[in-house]
């Protein structure tokens, strides 16, 4: 059981986030799963919005990779923490891409029903990420 | 094993923060543990680099309480969500204390080994509370 839930987890950021499949969201996800603290922390996102979400956050940044540290599970549910590192190179921000490549590390913890995730919360500080490219933008 | 693993986060949050006990830090966690992710995500403190950072945030901050919302346990593995409040009563952020009451939600991912705290990873976005303090 937590075998496979960690493999569900790799495939999930790797097609997601790595690949970029957005297909991938369809057939990982429940139609009516939810999505807390990501972007923000105080974010709920249905299925399109994260859809969309994802969409607009990969106009910000390219090169995304997620890599997952480690997953810790328990019945239908499955804590992951993992390194992402990404290139900012779109104006999505509100200010001008500045080509620097940024590792922010976080959380999710997902819930899945039926062997889809049903709800996902996250922890991270992409306010700190957002702020240093903020500045470096600034300089430029 | 993982059975009285159960509860951990519920203890060390409780003793640690919402009692403010700083000897549970030793009774609860090895000596040679890091804790990384607090107080900022590149943070990571050895025991004493703990302490000191727990006493700071003691300083700054008042009335903290950490409620788990959720506990995840494998074997010596536990991950938490949680929810945090305080007032902020203390100027050593670098600006003055606003008291203002904060609410912030992080998660940890704890190892232990024989029932304690072997290393912690937090993750929460302190950047975002900080940035809402200074707002007038």
């Amino acid at each position: 059981m937590s075998h496979s839930h960690h493999e569900f987890v790799v495939r999930w950021f790797d097609e997601v986030w790595n690949k970029g499949r957005e297909e991938a969201i369809d057939e990982m996800a429940q139609p009516d799963a939810q999505c807390f603290g990501f972007p923000q922390p105080e974010s709920v996102l249905n299925h399109e919005e994260f859809k969309a979400y994802v969409r607009e956050f990969r106009h910000t940044f390219t090169h995304i990779h997620i890599k997952v540290d480690e997953t810790v599970s328990e019945g239908y549910r499955v804590a992951v923490r993992w390194t992402g590192t990404m290139k900012h190179t779109g104006s999505g921000l509100g200010f001008a891409p500045t080509g620097r490549t940024v590792t922010i590390i976080g959380m999710s913890l997902l819930h899945l029903r039926d062997g889809l995730i049903s709800k996902g919360w996250n922890a991270l500080d992409l306010d700190s990420a957002v702020t240093h490219l903020s500045a470096i933008s600034a300089r430029h | 094993m993982s059975e009285q693993n159960h509860g951990f986060s519920h203890r060390w949050f409780d003793e640690v923060w919402n009692k403010g006990n700083e000897g549970a830090i030793d009774s609860l966690r090895h000596t040679g543990a890091i804790a990384y992710g607090f107080p900022s995500a590149d943070s990571a403190l050895t025991t004493e680099g703990f302490k000191e950072a727990y006493r700071q945030f003691k300083s700054v901050f008042s009335e903290i309480h950490v409620t788990i919302d959720e506990e995840v346990v494998q074997g010596d593995h536990v991950a938490c969500r949680w929810t945090a409040t305080g007032l902020h009563t203390g100027d050593g952020l670098g600006f003055p204390a606003t008291r203002k009451r904060i609410a912030f939600s992080g998660a940890s991912f704890m190892h232990l080994r024989d029932g304690k705290l072997a290393d912690a990873w937090n993750f929460f976005d302190f950047t975002k509370v900080i940035q809402e303090l200074r707002e007038p």
